[in-house]
């Protein structure tokens, strides 16, 4: 299975990838600074709709990240398409929205972290936020 | 057996005339007439919902899958995403080929398309759409022929 965690921006569906991965628990936020600080932007934040490999999970599903337009709907038609065009099954692909998991807090505090460089306010508002929300219904980590 | 996508805006009109020549459904020897356009499937019909949508259009004589696909202003990046995908799960890209038809739109069949699809104007839009597809029809039989996939098949039937 390929689970691929989805958004418009790409540090949002990274969250929910480590968090999905167990690198980021819901409980025990110290390692923040770290991935936080490899946040930075590049690139590679705006290459849409090509999924990069970020683990495997306890499951042994691959977790991918992935950055979306507005088109999304569309393009992920065009996928499944794609994948049954080659006979393979689309539901191998598991497609998660970020976006509609990572609230408010969470938003501001990247913007603070990274955007104005204010880390300790930032890094604040991030950890409030995975505290005060249930942000990933397929967690695998153990723990 | 090779795949070959041909894409544009919408899935509507170059995709679906560009794919007919190499089919044969329409002739590379003559501008084909409104009526046998307007035979052709999919041809000024699919919506805003068909897009993103990969349609068979046919196989042609030597066996290949020929489909058409309306994704928008996404056509450049179309063929990244696909190898991405094909990369993750396992596909051979290598008998893959997708092909952008919208460098052979004219601001005529722009306009019509539009108008017909987007307004749902069908009575003015259609009648531009076909007068454009007409004046353009050239472009799209060259698309055709600089198609690598195409060319082999040429040689093959030499």
């Amino acid at each position: 299975m390929k689970i691929v965690y989805y958004s418009t921006e790409k540090r949002i569906s990274k969250i929910m990838a480590f968090i999905h991965l167990g690198k980021l628990r819901l409980n025990n936020v110290n390692n923040l600074e770290r991935i936080i600080d490899g946040f930075k932007k590049s690139k590679y934040d705006k290459i849409l709709y090509e999924p990069l490999y970020v683990g495997t999970d306890c499951r042994n599903d691959q977790v991918y990240i992935m950055v979306v337009d507005k088109q999304k709907d569309i393009m992920f038609k065009f996928i499944s398409d794609f994948l049954k065009m080659n006979s393979k099954n689309p539901q191998e692909f598991i497609f998660i929205n970020a976006d509609k998991s990572v609230g408010l807090l969470v938003r501001i505090g990247i913007f603070f972290a990274i955007d104005l460089g204010l880390k300790s306010w930032g890094y604040h508002f991030i950890r409030k936020g995975i505290d005060n929300f249930s942000m990933c219904s397929l967690t695998s980590s153990p723990g | 057996m090779k795949k070959i996508i041909y894409h544009c805006y919408g899935g509507s009109h170059s995709s679906v005339v560009t794919s007919a020549i190499h089919l044969g459904y329409l002739s590379k020897d003559a501008i084909p007439t409104p009526e046998e356009l307007m035979k052709l499937p999919f041809f000024d019909k699919q919506n805003d919902a068909d897009h993103g949508t990969l349609n068979l259009m046919g196989i042609d004589q030597f066996g290949n899958e020929v489909y058409i696909c309306g994704c928008r202003n996404h056509g450049k990046i179309l063929a990244n995403v696909m190898n991405r995908i094909a990369e993750i799960a396992g596909i051979d890209m290598h008998s893959i080929k997708c092909i952008d038809t919208l460098k052979g739109v004219n601001l005529l069949m722009r306009l019509g398309g539009f108008i017909s699809r987007k307004l749902r104007l069908i009575a003015i839009g259609r009648p531009l759409v076909i007068k454009g597809t007409l004046q353009a029809y050239d472009k799209f039989i060259q698309i055709v022929a600089e198609d690598s996939f195409a060319k082999q098949d040429i040689n093959q039937e030499k």
